[in-house]
């Protein structure tokens, strides 16, 4: 069917006007994280009339960025790793049938998606890991808190379900005749039919550890440890008012992940979300 | 495509591998023991020779605060260089409270500063309030007995035994008074005007009306915050409650015998109403604390409600300023004039830390005089150890009040466990009238604090 | 049936599947599992310290005690979001996925941006929007001085619950959208030619072909955007931090748990009620949408 060319333009005008929603304030702030502080409070929203990226490396400095940003690149790379892996040693079985009660546990998963706060008998935990375990993986550490942010359940178990469970199974039988082993099966079969909605996953799990606003707050008491949120706190708690090193810091925090995004889009559209669908 | 994905995770790893080598010494310049030692479970008290022994301190951030106890800290590791003090702030309030439920019972403080002195522990007055955090620490054994210590001499008695002393023994610090139930405004505006300092409530609504006369906005408050509103309801409280006598009132709420709408608390309410609708700033509902000092330097107001701290944060911002400051009156009487405040920044040491003998060290040497005069002055505390020199600012404009000097209501108030929020936080919310809120009149909302603390009675 | 051996190796699958339950179980099911235990408890933040049961007074502190009555605005608020985010998020990111799949010229740039607040989080996109709706000369407000408003946004105790859920849809309308997409994508063409010969309208196209077809993309999203709304708590606290009439049930839970007293009972039951809401939502959302599954 062929839309008119009125229809056509409705459209357009419609996309337009939302792009303008959603590109407008993040243009702004970055418009004002180019400015002087002066420039700022005497002409707040006009066009930077000269690019001030000395805000950059000032807030760079300022918000410890380059420690925290390296804290963050450690968690958001290990728990999205370890989730993942996890996520499919969970899910392919499930998807098969090839574990006694799937169907329960693939319930179970999905429940954890919202148990009741499990925060404080998780700080318990970790006291009791850091006191009487090894004091590197709990309370206070980097282990610790990455052990509490990896996953295999939840949003990304369940597309993964999903996704396998279109994938025919013939392949199994033909792999199992081939004499291929369950685990050379998952790593070089599996894996690689799958690669849309891990890059999904992926994204998925990097946002939820990057933008973690409360978790190191809880579990990790000195500053050493601190990921990348905790600069922008740090930096909004010294800085209130000053809008354009907030803006930098603002500009610091999102620009990694925007960048990993850009990379695998691609991935995430086309076909990836398809997973969800499936289940 | 793929390709570019494995690269990019197997970067990510590179470089988090690379943060957990280097995770020491070169990230955090300040940090100086290595990590085993700031990790350490809080039981491994055993430090390996050679190396500093940490004392963790807990703080939050305010600039000017934050400046002068790094500065004491390093002054501490010069004399006592087998110390190291890692001094953590966070945000204030809320999230600082956060921070230190978790870390002290965890054993990761030595010592930390609450945000006030010890307050609302239950009386025998009121059946069923909460016990605090301060005490229930107390009660389990996690903070320690300052008592023998001999710098507590160096303060004055009333001071530790008001805002220090738990069931006959000291244990915490409270490390300066603040005033906070006043104005700041500027005194070339007031000058322009031929405008005095306002001594009775009448003079104030004269104040406001040439300002405005003027077209000049006279107040701007932090109503986004909500506790900035409540200093001015506050000073209004302590003058006005049971004819300036807060503490009758307040234990008159439990016994039944004073009551939220009383026509006392209601004129404190309409008083408040008066400066929001008329006087204050449009939109001061949506300011947040952080950017209220600038509505003052950048004189769009010629006053604004805050504590007496933030003068040197109005002195940094713009040092040619000249600025005063008044507690708000209430009545026509100027005898009756108030000025309310509390103890700040209360240390308290912690015996799970792992290093309490470092942490009393510190507060030693932080209690001796000229250490401490240099706090004071940096942090614009009003001192509670005797013959300390005082600021400019306070010299001249608080100092004249402090013989009217009272503790809030705020500090005083002991709340009912699960109250209503038109009376949390030991305040009364005037931002819940109307425009703002919901309620058009005084009354109204009197008559709901009324009901809720009613509600509230223990079963 | 399991076709990679038999013996020892066909326990590969439940050897690594031990591995993500032991994560499971030890990291969120089990201390949820304590929650739920802590909810008829004293038990306070202080490890070691000995707790005693309670029976349900922690229940009953919620629901009969001096504040009952905003637990339950919190309750009504918590419903209200989720309604209103459910629907409108769902319905504009429909509306926005058809429009894109129409091939307009530079779709992959809409969908990229529309997404990029997902991107952002929490953190960045309420620092965007307390930049932007500034009471105070903040461009929002010069905008709405063109027709002679003013607002004080997040401090205003009749809007600012209003404009949290605008921040939500915002943020997440992109993910929804995405979503559809995928589905939409799943349409076969000829579909829509066989019925563009028979005549039908635009309208009818989208409700007989396309809608059907992507139910299942309907599912997912209203539940993600359910439990989604159900549980959020981040915007809430990076914007007004529940003041202003804006707290719904996930706050309260946050602001008990982190920021209240050392007691932990309270939260705890809180947590526990709000897993029962989002249970019984989620299970009365599940049974309307297979009905509807069923009926096309």
């Amino acid at each position: 069917m062929q839309p008119s060319i009125s229809a056509k333009t409705i459209s357009y005008v419609f996309v337009f006007v939302l792009l303008c929603i959603y590109l407008v304030p993040i243009l702004l702030v970055f418009n004002v994280s180019l400015k002087s502080f002066e420039d700022y409070l005497n002409n707040p929203f006009s066009i930077a009339s000269q690019f001030n990226f000395s805000n950059y490396t000032e807030a760079w400095k300022q918000g410890n960025f380059s420690d925290y940003l390296l804290n963050s690149l450690l968690y958001t790379g290990v728990t999205t790793v370890v989730s993942i892996i996890l996520a499919i040693f969970a899910a392919f079985p499930i998807a098969r049938g090839y574990i006694a009660w799937g169907g329960f546990f693939y319930l179970l998963f999905v429940m954890s998606q919202f148990l009741p706060n499990p925060v404080v008998a998780q700080y318990r935990l970790m006291l009791f890991l850091r006191d009487n375990v090894h004091s590197d993986i709990g309370y206070n550490s980097k282990i610790g808190y990455m052990l509490l942010r990896t996953s295999g359940a939840g949003l990304v178990f369940m597309m993964f379900v999903g996704y396998i469970k279109s994938i025919s199974r013939e392949l199994d039988e033909a792999a199992g005749i081939d004499g291929a082993g369950y685990l050379r099966f998952l790593f070089q079969i599996i894996m690689p039919l799958i690669k849309p909605i891990i890059a999904t996953g992926v994204i998925l799990t990097v946002i939820g550890t990057w933008n973690d606003l409360v978790g190191p707050i809880q579990f990790l008491s000195s500053p050493e440890h601190f990921p990348i949120t905790a600069g922008l706190k740090e930096f909004r708690g010294q800085y209130g008012n000053n809008w354009p090193l907030l803006a930098c810091a603002v500009m610091i925090v999102a620009a990694p992940l925007v960048i990993l995004f850009l990379f695998i889009q691609k991935y995430i559209v086309n076909g990836a979300l398809a997973g969800a669908i499936k289940s | 495509m793929t390709r570019k994905l494995a690269g990019l995770l197997a970067l990510c790893m590179l470089m988090a591998l690379l943060a957990a080598c280097g995770g020491n010494g070169a990230n955090k310049p300040t940090n100086g023991g290595n990590t085993p030692s700031t990790t350490a479970p809080a039981k491994d008290k055993e430090q390996p020779s050679g190396e500093k022994k940490v004392i963790k301190m807990l703080g939050w951030k305010q600039s000017t605060n934050n400046t002068v106890i790094e500065s004491i800290n390093k002054k501490f590791e010069e004399k006592y260089p087998e110390y190291k003090v890692e001094y953590v702030t966070t945000a204030p309030d809320d999230e600082y409270k956060q921070a230190y439920k978790t870390r002290v019972p965890a054993g990761e403080v030595d010592i930390f500063a609450d945000l006030s002195a010890m307050r609302l522990s239950p009386s025998d007055w009121t059946p069923g309030a909460k016990v605090p955090d301060w005490q229930q620490f107390i009660d389990n054994g996690l903070i320690q007995d300052l008592s023998d210590q001999a710098f507590i001499k160096n303060y004055n008695e009333a001071d530790i035994k008001d805002g220090g002393t738990y069931q006959d023994k000291v244990y915490a610090i409270p490390a300066g008074k603040v005033a906070m139930g006043g104005l700041f405004y500027n005194k070339d505006i007031f000058a322009k005007y031929d405008l005095k300092v306002p001594t009775t409530w009448s003079e104030f609504i004269n104040v406001n009306e040439v300002l405005l006369q003027n077209n000049v906005t006279p107040i701007a408050m932090a109503g986004k915050d909500k506790w900035p509103v409540k200093l001015a309801a506050m000073n209004l409280q302590a003058q006005l409650l049971a004819d300036g006598n807060q503490s009758e009132f307040i234990e008159g709420l439990w016994k039944g015998t004073s009551k939220f709408n009383d026509p006392d608390a209601i004129e404190v309410l309409e008083k408040m109403k008066t400066i929001q609708d008329k006087y204050t700033i449009n939109g001061f509902m949506g300011i947040d604390y952080g950017t209220l000092t600038s509505y003052f330097t950048g004189e769009k107001v010629a006053m604004m409600v805050n504590g007496v701290w933030e003068a040197g944060a109005v002195q940094a911002a713009k040092p040619d300023m000249n600025f005063g400051y008044f507690p708000l009156p209430a009545t026509d009487d100027p005898a009756r004039i108030k000025l309310i405040g509390k103890y700040d920044m209360t240390w308290y040491v912690t015996n799970n830390g792992g290093n309490t003998e470092g942490a009393i060290k510190w507060l030693e040497f932080f209690s001796q005089p000229e250490i401490y005069q240099e706090f004071v002055q940096a942090t614009g505390f009003l001192p509670v150890q005797p013959n300390i020199a005082t600021t400019e600012f306070l010299d001249a404009e608080v100092q004249p009040y402090m013989n009217n000097f009272e503790v809030a209501y705020e500090i005083k108030m002991i709340n009912r466990d699960n109250i209503g929020q038109h009376l949390e936080a030991e305040g009364i919310h005037t931002e819940y009238l109307a425009p703002g809120g919901e309620f058009k009149t005084a009354k109204e909302l009197a008559d709901v604090q009324q009901k809720e603390w009613e509600a509230a009675a223990p079963k | 049936m399991y076709p990679f051996g038999r013996g020892v190796t066909r326990l590969w699958p439940y050897l690594l599947f031990a591995l993500p339950m032991a994560f499971y179980l030890m990291f969120l099911l089990g201390p949820s599992i304590f929650t739920v235990i802590y909810s008829f408890t004293d038990v306070i933040n202080i490890p070691g310290k000995a707790y005693q049961f309670v029976g349900l007074d922690n229940y009953k502190d919620i629901f009969f005690a001096g504040n009952s009555a905003e637990r339950i605005d919190s309750i009504k608020r918590t419903l209200q979001f989720t309604f209103i985010v459910t629907i409108v998020q769902n319905g504009l990111a429909l509306l926005v996925a058809v429009v894109i799949n129409q091939k307009l010229l530079g779709d992959k740039l809409y969908r990229s941006v529309f997404f990029l607040p997902v991107v952002l989080g929490v953190a960045v996109v309420a620092l965007i929007w307390t930049l932007m709706f500034d009471p105070i000369n903040g461009p929002v407000n010069k905008f709405y001085s063109l027709f002679n408003y003013s607002d004080t946004f997040f401090g205003s105790f009749t809007n600012s619950f209003g404009y949290i859920i605008f921040v939500q849809i915002w943020m997440y309308m992109g993910h929804s959208m995405l979503i559809y997409l995928a589905g939409l994508q799943s349409v076969p063409k000829d579909l829509y030619e066989a019925g563009y010969i028979d005549g039908t309208t635009r309208w009818q196209s989208f409700k007989k072909i396309t809608f059907p077809l992507i139910a299942p993309a309907f599912t997912v999203n209203i539940l993600l955007s359910i439990i989604g709304a159900m549980q959020t708590f981040d915007i809430i606290l990076a914007t007004t931090d529940g003041q202003f009439n804006s707290r719904t049930m996930a706050y309260d839970v946050y602001k008990e748990t982190f920021r209240g007293s050392l007691e932990m009972g309270l939260p705890s039951a809180l947590s526990v009620v709000q897993f029962l809401f989002i249970l019984l939502f989620v299970i009365v959302a599940i049974q309307l949408l297979r009905k509807r599954e069923v009926e096309y």
